[in-house]
């Protein structure tokens, strides 16, 4: 039975009871009109008022006038004139949900049938106010202008002079008048241009993603002006000193939104510990939870497990062999630590790390949606900035700083030169422009598509940044936790001087290069770099000019024009695009935002200013943003938005990096839904140790690297993955730590490896992506260099154009973004390590490389084979795999002799044992012992 | 654990455990035919916590007794013309010529080609017992309409393909979605696990608008997404070697892994997903063997192949791709996904000639699709869905030169025609009606989210109840607003 009949049959079986208990009413033979003055706001008053009053307004409900019924809640209208059963007023109150079960009496059936019939009737406020229709004013009419007429008489054209962005604006017009006259509907251009379907235009619809007026928007406009185009002075509602009346204290004291505090360290029973020391705080944490359960810790892991463990966690690629040795070989005591020192301090450590932050933002390299999924050519140096941040610790307040206010830091454009900081805050700032987005072409350009990429943007935000689900909120406040739906949109004004739905900048040019215009592209990359890049194009210029210099000296001679021409041809595909940064910026004077109910861009609500949710806040402090700097036009709203989320006390900041990081170590976070930390969420598995991680994290500048070491050397950290019989009785998802997890390499960290040790990884950092090429089989393959491939995280992310080998294994699509990855265990894995032609080729390589590192010295091969792949020195496999190779090399002898016996016996016997070593490296390539971590 | 599905005797898990290879013990396999792989210490998969199904293949129990146990989805990416094929609208043959623009202006996607209300190019007769009208473009699915519940009510909310490409995939605009095969494979699981739950059947000649990312698993685990298969050389991509060397080798080489594997297994007990990965690499080897044999036709009958228009043109292509469909329906895949070359049904101009053309090129295989599924018993447990991602409008779309003659139609998302017919479903039934001129959906609105919700309930799925955690959110399908089950078609 769905909703709607439930709602019948409570109906049919309201009005039976309203039958029986009103029967005298009802038999009355006219009905007599309910009053709204006496007989309903009475009840609404008695019943409802205490959470839907002007003030509290919950669900952005004011039912104490009926300005404010009209207006209906966040979910819409609550009153449909004439229709009960249409009316949430009513349903609400049938299926019993409210007055919410604990907060205040229940209605009596009486009273909901007095309001049904009341409905019924037409819902009529009588002398309440002034009359069924209530006053408008700008806030009705400045909705629908801006959807329907900024395009083109907005901030960015004033077409034939005219703005209809404000009265003001609409009463000085533009060059055929003033567009409205008040209280003459019939004399204002705006609406007569309107009534005649000339505006807006029939041939620019698709053009400027605008639709045709409805004729209930006519209505509106109108009437608006018909009642003398009244303005009312209401400020939007911003966070004051007054308290948001639906966020309680109590509220505020749920753990994760009171700010961390550093906690006594524990004091471990240290006889339940035999076999390891505890070597820092952490161990104290985590042992004191598996005291109460009787478990100790895991004996250690060897040192060759450790270092794989580190590498492979750190740099996503294996340990070289000679590394190995020599970490083997070390006995200093601290040899350990040395070790990860040395890993922290390889640039190899942003590209892993990075690539983490990467899944967060949602980084593509291409925009999506539309089939034409536009490449991002710019979006390469936000990823280059993700990695050197990573790779010089910038500390990670700073690293938040600039990727949301980046262009807020720095006066750029009057800068005397773009220097690496400057260029850096900019470019940071793409973390706000990750989403997919079809908003470069008109038809997928509406309005209701672009609230769709800020929404994108929010939710990025909110779930990587603050670890909540504010995104709930566009449509209802939040259900579990204390968000009212104003905290969304109150992010949204946070937002909307630099993404604004009216006065939206285009996310690509469509192929043209030059960036002019309305785009998302700024030319402040550093001096430096813009200098040398216009040496470059005046070179190639006076080049050509030389050309066509001799070209005139030599008029009439056709070969030798054609030479020149060619030569011309040549020096101008030399030229490079100019160097643009993919960027977001404060563009100052913001249309207002309102409150959508049910997040429909059709149904404005109250008008809403920037803020950040109210429950993180201790209610008092206003939110007030101010200028970046003297003279700047900037709102500086996100440069306070992220001074706000960057305090050293912040609740959450802290938590949620160190809680992620924490999960990419052990394989699952203290609080194991890394982006929910509210009520729906996972409790911290170790909240003491979480709260410590925090402080401890903030005490020392924020800094990445210093929790990687304070994790990594860990007594907990250095445990064998070895998982005993008493693990599964006591601890079976190891959510107390009595073990290290193992677990399989990421998807680039596959890949990675797999070039790595055939040495065929070209290592050159940064610049433009590699491009990828889909195959006539559905096989995407990146394109390599001239030296092999280089690491994953610098292939092509298309959005409709996946790296095979990555989608395989698990690479996950972002949408927006994602927070936590996934590890299947299928069946086209292991088709792809078998039969893919490329792992393949590698394989062979991986031969050649052993070959010649060892020549005539076969178990030194399989040995460093060994090390190479599984990070051990492992003597027993070794007969096992000098046995295939034996007989792979009789199989292959036989093949290659029968295939040509012509050919040197030399020559043949070497090519046998190279394919036959290839078949070795290629089995180890699909071994477990490789593919997973111990 | 065996699944109450009737499946395919031949593939039924217990003849699967029966016949399982050397190399890979019953328990491994077990392991990773068992919810437990991914719910026991296996942090990575954090996200999948709470979720109401495992994040594997493994058969599930639908939530009730379904009455279809496959879904056929054939696909008609471009907007099939609606009053041209099973909507005859008298109004429009009346007001042919008359303007209407201005009533419709928001609607319509090129207003600047727009022309006026614009009759039918074909003629309409009524067919079966049921009286079902049908236009002359389609004379071999006009024989099949006892078997169809036509829906003429049919609305989406978005009138540009790619968005409305990931509606009715995803039940969203957006991209990066699960689409509709990824939630039927994570709810159901698969009866036969030699073969992807969700295989989608492209065509050769162009991929649909959205590319892959209309079979993608978006959320929900990659496990889940769907598999295309080639309809020529090797069907799934490295199903094969990619490379020349001679079998003998192989097979040394793998006997050395598995050798490998399961040493490294041994020493370290209670890791299931290490056991899950010996077993796939036995799983792939049988896959290799099942999907070639899935699509091999050379045991097909001359009789059977003309049924699909194998062999002659236009329908050689689709043909192929219906009768791999029935192929893969008897093994026991869930969910197939039929398309055909990029958007024929696209019909902006010469919609006489263009419609009529992609009419030629699927009428006959799928009829013979259906006829064949009937005979052979498949058709009650089969459940076919016919559709594009929305509808077109009854005025006309003009070419550059204004010549109404090679006008088409323009996209129009307020009504769509669609079909269903096999599990569950009431055959010769004509459901829902569009508005005089066939602009909009009048009667028994149906949108999107009831499709999707009426399709997981014929398969045992309650709409509600098939969720995924994230952020926060139980994700559905139907997204988080309630949705109806059209129960007007079901049988």
């Amino acid at each position: 039975m769905d909703r709607t009949q439930i709602l019948s049959i409570r109906l049919v079986m309201g009005i039976a009871i309203g039958a029986v208990i009103a029967a005298p009413v009802v038999a009355a033979p006219a009905q007599k009109p309910i009053s709204y003055a006496e007989q309903i706001r009475p009840i609404l008053q008695a019943k409802c008022i205490q959470c839907h009053a002007e003030k509290s307004q919950k669900a952005e409900l004011n039912l104490g006038s009926a300005d404010g019924i009209r207006q209906g809640s966040e979910s819409g209208a609550v009153l449909v004139a004439g229709k009960p059963d249409e009316s949430r007023l009513l349903e609400v109150l049938l299926e019993g949900e409210m007055p919410p079960e604990g907060e205040g009496d229940r209605l009596s059936d009486d009273e909901i049938e007095l309001i049904r019939r009341w409905i019924e009737q037409g819902g009529d406020f009588g002398t309440d106010t002034t009359g069924p229709q209530a006053a408008l004013s700008q806030h009705d009419v400045i909705p629908i202008l801006l959807l329907r007429c900024a395009a083109c008489h907005g901030r960015q054209n004033q077409e034939g002079g005219l703005d209809l962005r404000t009265k003001a604006s609409m009463l000085k017009g533009g060059k055929s008048g003033p567009a409205i006259v008040a209280g003459k509907p019939d004399q204002s251009l705006l609406i007569t241009k309107i009534q005649s379907e000339q505006m807006p235009p029939r041939d620019k619809l698709a053009t400027h993603s605008v639709k045709p007026v409805e004729s209930s928007e006519l209505q509106t406009l109108v009437r608006w002006i018909e009642q003398g185009a009244p303005e009312i002075d209401i400020s939007p509602d911003v966070a004051t000193a007054e308290p948001d009346p639906l966020v309680s204290d109590e509220d505020r004291r749920f753990w994760s939104f009171r700010p961390p505090r550093r906690p006594d360290i524990p004091t471990p029973d240290r006889s339940a510990q035999p076999t390891n020391e505890v070597r820092n705080p952490i161990d104290v944490f985590v042992l004191s939870r598996l005291d109460e359960t009787g478990l100790g810790w895991s004996p250690p892991a060897s040192k060759a497990v450790l270092l794989r463990r580190a590498s492979l966690d750190l740099l996503g690629l294996p340990p070289e062999p000679e590394q190995i040795d020599a970490f083997l070989a070390d006995d200093r005591p601290d040899v350990y630590e040395r070790m990860v020192d040395r890993l922290l301090a390889s640039p190899l450590y942003g590209e892993r790390w990075g690539q983490s932050w990467l899944d967060l933002a949602g980084y593509c390299d291409s925009e999506g949606v539309q089939h034409s999924d536009p490449v991002r050519p710019h979006a390469y140096r936000y990823r280059d900035y993700v990695i050197r941040s990573f790779n010089a610790d910038k500390p990670y307040d700073r690293f938040l700083l600039e990727q949301i206010a980046g262009d807020e830091l720095a006066d750029y454009e009057h800068a005397e030169a773009i220097t690496e900081e400057i260029y850096d805050n900019l470019v940071a700032t793409g973390f706000l422009r990750m989403p997919a987005d079809g908003t470069f072409a008109g038809i997928t350009g509406f309005v209701p598509n672009r609230l769709d990429v800020i929404d994108d943007q929010v939710r990025i935000l909110s779930s990587a940044v603050l670890g909540l689900t504010l995104r709930c909120a566009r449509c209802h406040s939040h259900k579990f936790d204390p968000f009212p739906q104003r905290d969304y949109y109150r992010l949204v004004a946070l937002l909307k001087p630099a993404m604004d739905e009216h006065d939206w900048l285009k996310p690509t040019t469509g192929g043209a290069g030059n960036a002019a215009g309305n785009y998302r592209f700024l030319p402040f990359v550093t001096t430096g770099e813009r200098q040398a890049w216009e040496r470059h194009e005046q070179q190639i210029t006076a080049g050509i000019d030389r050309l066509k210099a001799e070209l005139e000296q030599h008029s009439g001679d056709e070969k030798f024009q054609e030479e020149i021409e060619q030569k011309v041809k040549a020096a101008e595909s030399q030229r490079q695009p100019e160097p643009l940064i993919r960027a977001l910026w404060d563009r100052g004077q913001p249309s207002p935002t309102y409150l959508l109910q049910r997040g429909d861009y059709l149904h404005s609500g109250r008008l809403v200013g920037p803020g950040v949710p109210s429950v993180l806040t201790d209610g008092q402090t206003p939110f007030r943003p101010e200028p970046p700097w003297a003279g700047s036009t900037k709102t500086g709203n996100r440069l306070a938005f992220a001074r706000w989320l960057t305090q050293p006390n912040h609740p959450l900041t802290s938590r949620v990096m160190v809680n992620r990081i924490w999960k990419h170590h052990f394989g699952r976070g203290i609080v194991e839904t890394l982006d929910d930390f509210g009520r729906a969420g996972s409790p911290p598995t170790h909240p003491e140790l979480l709260d410590w991680l925090a402080v401890e994290f903030v005490d020392n500048g924020w800094s990445i690297k210093h929790l990687h070491r304070l994790i990594m050397t860990s007594a907990t950290y250095r445990q064998s993955s070895a998982v005993q019989p008493r693990h599964l009785e006591s601890d079976p998802e190891n959510r107390l730590l009595s073990r290290m997890p193992v677990r399989r390499m990421e998807a680039e960290v596959i890949r990675d490896s797999l070039l790595a040790i055939s040495g065929r990884l070209d290592l050159t950092p940064f610049g433009p992506a590699d491009g990828v090429e889909a195959r006539d089989d559905g096989l995407v393959v990146s394109k390599p260099g001239p030296t092999g491939w280089r690491r994953s995280i610098y292939v092509q992310k298309r959005r409709t154009q996946r790296l095979t080998i990555l989608d395989d294994f698990d690479r996950p699509q972002m949408s927006p973004n994602c927070v936590l990855r996934t590890s299947s265990t299928v069946a086209p894995q292991a088709l792809h390590l078998m039969n893919n032609a490329m792992i393949h080729e590698l394989s062979l390589s991986l031969a050649d490389r052993l070959l010649a590192s060892f020549p005539e010295e076969e178990e030194r091969q399989l040995e460093s084979l060994l090390r190479l792949t599984t990070g051990r020195p492992s003597e027993d496999e070794l007969p096992v795999l000098s046995e295939s190779r034996n007989q792979l090399r009789t199989e292959w002898h036989a093949r290659l002799s029968a295939e040509d016996s012509s050919s040197d016996a030399m020559e043949l016997s070497r090519e046998a044992n190279r394919r036959a070593l290839g078949n070795v490296c290629h089995a180890l390539m699909n071994s477990a012992a490789f593919l997973y971590i111990d | 654990m065996t699944s109450h599905l009737p499946g395919p005797a031949a593939y039924s898990r217990r003849s699967f455990f029966d016949h399982l290879g050397h190399g890979v013990q019953g328990a491994a396999l077990a392991a990773l035919l068992s919810q437990d792989v991914f719910g026991s210490d296996l942090s990575s998969r954090g996200e999948a916590r709470g979720s109401s199904r495992g994040a594997d293949l493994t058969p599930k129990q639908p939530h009730f007794e379904p009455k279809a146990r496959a879904v056929i989805q054939l696909f008609m990416n471009g907007g099939p013309s609606q009053m041209d094929l099973f909507d005859p609208k008298k109004e429009l043959d009346k007001n042919h010529g008359k303007s209407w623009f201005g009533k419709i202006a928001g609607e319509v996607e090129s207003p600047n080609a727009a022309g006026a209300l614009t009759r039918s190019w074909f003629k309409f007769r009524q067919h079966g017992e049921c009286g079902m009208w049908v236009s002359e473009a389609l004379p071999h699915i006009a024989t099949c309409v006892d078997d169809l519940a036509l829906i003429r009510s049919m609305q989406t909310t978005n009138l540009t393909h790619e968005p409305a490409l990931f509606k009715i995939h995803s039940g969203q605009e957006l991209p990066g979605l699960p689409a509709f095969g990824a939630w039927v494979a994570y709810g159901l699981g698969t009866e036969n696990q030699n073969l992807p739950a969700y295989v989608v059947l492209d065509d050769p000649k162009g991929l649909p608008v959205n590319h892959t990312q209309s079979w993608q698993s978006g959320y929900l685990p990659p496990v889940f997404q769907g598999t295309r298969f080639r309809s020529t050389g090797s069907p799934v991509l490295n199903l094969t070697r990619d490379f020349d060397e001679p079998d003998a080798v192989t097979a040394l080489e793998r006997d050395l892994f598995m050798r490998l594997n399961r040493r490294h297994r041994d020493r370290r007990s209670h890791q299931p997903d290490l056991d899950a990965r010996i077993a796939s690499y036995e799983l792939a080897a049988r896959m290799q063997l099942s999907a070639t044999e899935a699509l091999e036709l050379s045991g097909e009958t001359q009789s059977t192949l003309d049924m699909y228009g194998i062999g002659s043109e236009p329908t050689d292509s689709y043909g192929r791709r219906c009768l791999y469909a029935r192929r893969l329906v008897e093994r026991g895949v869930r969910f197939i996904q039929l398309f055909i070359d990029f958007q024929i049904w696209d019909n902006h101009t010469d919609l006489a000639t263009g419609l009529k053309s992609a009419c030629e090129r699927t009428d006959k295989p799928i009829a013979g699709l259906i006829q064949d599924l009937k005979a052979r018993g498949l058709l009650d447990s089969t459940l076919l869905v016919w559709g594009g991602e929305f509808g077109r409008l009854p005025i006309a779309q003009l070419p550059a030169d204004k010549d109404a003659r090679k006008a088409g139609r323009d996209h129009n998302k307020n009504a769509m025609v669609t079909w269903m017919a096999g599990g569950g479903v009431k055959g010769g039934v004509t459901y829902g009606s569009t508005d005089e001129l066939g602009f909009a959906a009048a009667d028994d609105k149906v949108t999107v989210a009831d499709w999707h919700a009426t399709i997981l309930h014929l398969l045992g799925l309650d709409y509600e109840k098939l969720d995924y955690p994230r952020n926060g959110l139980k994700e559905r399908l139907t997204g988080v607003n309630h949705s109806r089950i059209i129960r007007g078609i079901l049988a």
